[in-house]
């Protein structure tokens, strides 16, 4: 048995069902051979009645009103020779007259064929039973069995019947269950009746003719059954083998031993199967840049823990040789800094390593964005930074606009926007955040009067672990705010960017930093 | 004493290191940003740079190459973090004397300044052929100049840096004999704890890719899995 996958053995067996129901079908309605045996039935009443109506017209004695031998003879060879059929003249007191078989020059005696003996015959006839068994050739079995009735006719009904003067039909079946149609008509005279006819079919004749119609059937069987095996096959070569290799690939990607490109792409097909292939590939390739995005994610993680780790290690060393009290206490002070540097580092970093599970996990609510704004400037009014630095809202966008995304993550964004803003800020000097409708996006801008950012830098801030600080604010910050905040407006469906604030006074290029996030809005 | 150039963007390493080279008299310059040290170097050029590789808007390499616009010799220490790092500035033939990785011991640091300075005078200073002679070490195709640091293979010339030189040293002085991974470190690093043994890995697979460059039939450097390297007799 070839090895066929589990889905082309299905294939195959829905298709073998398919045409097994309509060859079933087909079957079942032949199968009584009704419509032939009527048929057969009306052709050889038609024919009897016209024999006897010339046996009662031509060959009737006219002396003896009865019919005359002779005559019968001769006319029943001449009407019944041109058909298979047998006829046999009976006398009205039911003694038989004249049988064609007995007439006919070719079938003088009508040999009944004895079973073959041969084992190769006898299996032969096994074989034809069983097929005739299955394709239905013989369902007459149940009919009534049909005997030679030697010189008196009176054992078949229908002779009976036309002494009787009806015509009528029997059907039977004979010693080797063929089928045998007899009809039984008078033979009238205009006054007597004559005598009556019987025809009856020779053993097998119908057999045969069905026999040869269900072989042309089963023929037609064959050859569908081909075809179909071979659409099967075809059909299971187009599905199943591109999912099998599919799944062997992806297996592969699981396993970690196939590279990014084990996928097998199958560009020609426009189908489901090509269009999981590409989504395949697209998963594959999705994954491996998550991967490699860890990969880098650690790498860029231990490039920065090593900075801080560097300088403690630098400043452990030197306070063993410190010259002075003063020295030895600057370094006590910056090692501090720096163990607390690599405490918010490590915080930061498994905070940010959160985001994305975090993200793809929660469902994504809907936030009024005025509410939420609100709630985070009155935290920073309460909170005393010791500059004197003042956040302030204008909130200018439509009652009730309504953004999609998590409230804690969308809260953190602007705080770190807030927050790199204060930073920046010089003392005393204020934050502003205005919220404008803008098309269909809510715009949300956080400007301070700080240095500005240089033109070139507008977007590589964005990037991880990206810092550049003046002065005392060296070390306050881990680098991964500003991305935290654009993987998580991403993610909300908007945008953020920086760019520089106009500025008013002549020879400064900068009147501080805006950094702009936009969000669709939903609902207002 | 020398003047030393120190640019990190993080200002607690430049605190403790000047602290460090001060200490050992050494004239410190310090910058947290690169495009002042620059300005600054290039106005008066130190006698040494030490650089970090990564920081924001220019980096150690592309500040290393425009300082040495000005001043083609001046002698350069990197300080790095990553292996990348390292790659990228071999692979551009930067043209680094050495590299000291993250995070480093001030000894050591130290050490290479010292060495770095070291093959510096001593190629700017007229050679003294009697005490040249008696410190080579030749070892068929390959001239060691300990004085000067300074390495060929069939008369040409290979640039190393300190601590490649100094493993090539430790193998070539011994030829047939292995050397495991822990003497090579000594010989390189003193008995710096930071180094695993993977550094020396990584070391003798530039040196072998340095030494192809001049002969393409190198293999001088045999490795011995499990055990070390060694220098073929």
């Amino acid at each position: 048995m070839p090895h066929f996958s589990a889905l082309t053995w299905r294939i195959l067996a829905l298709n073998a069902l398919a045409l097994l129901i309509l060859i079933g079908g087909v079957i079942g309605v032949q199968s009584s051979g009704r419509g032939l045996v009527e048929e057969r039935l009306a052709g050889i009443q038609q024919q009897a009645a016209i024999v006897a109506s010339v046996l009662g017209k031509y060959a009737v004695d006219n002396q003896s009103q009865a019919l005359n031998a002779d005559l019968t003879e001769l006319l029943l060879r001449e009407l019944i020779a041109p058909t298979r059929l047998r006829a046999r003249i009976y006398l009205p007191n039911g003694h038989q007259l004249a049988d064609t078989r007995l007439l006919l020059p070719r079938g003088v005696v009508e040999v009944e064929p004895l079973p073959p003996l041969d084992p190769w015959n006898r299996f032969k006839t096994w074989a034809l039973r069983i097929y005739d068994g299955v394709m239905g050739v013989r369902p007459f079995s149940q009919l009534p069995s049909y005997s030679e009735g030697g010189e008196d006719g009176r054992i078949y009904q229908e002779v009976n019947a036309a002494m009787n003067g009806e015509t009528s039909s029997a059907e039977r079946v004979d010693s080797q269950n063929r089928l045998v149609l007899s009809v039984g008509v008078p033979i009238r005279g205009v006054l007597l009746q004559f005598g009556e006819l019987l025809v009856t079919t020779e053993g097998g004749d119908i057999d045969d003719i069905l026999r040869q119609e269900r072989f042309t059937l089963f023929e037609v069987f064959l050859v569908a059954f081909g075809v179909m095996l071979l659409s099967s096959l075809y059909l299971a070569r187009t599905i199943a083998e591109p999912v099998r290799r599919l799944a062997a690939a992806a297996d592969q990607v699981r396993s970690g031993s196939g590279g990014r490109d084990v996928i097998p792409g199958f560009p020609e097909r426009n189908d489901e199967i090509g269009d999981l292939a590409d989504s395949l590939k697209e998963m594959t390739a999705a994954l491996y840049n998550r991967i490699g995005a860890i990969e880098r994610f650690a790498a860029d993680v231990a490039h920065e823990l090593k900075n801080p780790l560097t300088s403690l290690a630098s400043a452990m060393e030197m306070i063993v040789r410190a010259p002075d009290e003063a020295a030895r206490q600057k370094l006590l002070v910056l090692a501090r800094a720096d163990v607390k540097r690599i405490d918010r580092l490590i915080t930061d970093i498994s905070d940010a390593s959160r985001l994305d599970a975090e993200l793809s996990r929660e469902a994504r609510t809907e936030i009024e964005l005025s509410h939420l704004l609100k709630v985070i400037v009155d935290i920073y009014d309460v909170t005393d930074h010791g500059r004197g630095v003042v956040v302030v809202l204008k909130d200018e966008l439509p009652a009730g606009s309504k953004v999609m995304g998590h409230d804690e993550r969308l809260g953190q964004v602007f705080r770190n926007l807030i927050d790199n803003a204060i930073s920046f800020s010089p003392d005393r000097s204020q934050v502003v955040i205005t919220a404008q409708k803008h098309h269909a996006f809510a715009r949300i801008t956080v400007e301070d009067s700080g240095p500005g950012i240089p033109a070139d830098n507008l977007e590589s801030i964005f990037e991880r672990f990206y810092t550049e600080r003046p002065g005392e604010t060296f070390g306050k910050n881990s680098g991964l705010g500003l991305s935290i905040a654009r993987q998580i407006t991403q993610n909300a469906g908007g945008r953020i960017w920086a760019e520089n604030r106009v500025s008013r006074e002549p020879g400064k290029a900068s009147g501080g930093a805006r950094f702009v996030v936009e969000l669709p809005v939903v609902a207002q | 004493m020398a003047n030393i150039a120190l640019v990190d963007d993080d200002k607690n390493i430049l605190e403790s290191v000047t602290m460090l080279m001060e200490q050992e008299g050494y004239h410190v310059r310090s910058f947290s940003d690169p495009a002042a040290a620059l300005t600054a170097l290039t106005t008066t050029p130190p006698d040494i740079a030490i650089l970090d590789i990564k920081m924001p808007r220019m980096d150690g390499l592309e500040l290393l190459r425009r300082l040495r616009q000005g001043a083609p010799d001046l002698p350069v220490i990197f300080l790095t973090s990553k292996d990348e790092e390292i790659d990228e500035l071999m692979g551009l033939n930067a043209g680094a004397d050495d590299y000291v990785r993250k995070p480093f011991s001030q000894r050591l640091l130290l050490e290479r300044v010292r060495a770095v300075l070291r093959r510096a005078e001593a190629k700017s200073a007229p050679p003294q052929p009697g005490e040249q002679k008696k410190e080579a070490l030749v070892r068929g195709k390959l001239a060691l100049d300990p004085q000067r640091h300074e390495c060929t293979w069939d008369g040409k010339p290979v640039r190393l840096t300190v601590t490649e030189f100094l493993i090539l040293q430790a193998l070539a002085q011994r030829p047939g004999f292995v050397k495991s991974r822990d003497s090579l470190m000594d010989a390189a690093y003193d008995d710096q704890v930071y180094v695993d043994d993977r550094t020396i890995d990584s070391h003798i697979k530039r040196l072998r890719k340095k030494f192809k460059v001049v002969a393409d039939d190198f293999d001088a450097i045999e490795t011995l899995y499990g055990v070390g390297y060694r220098y073929k007799e």
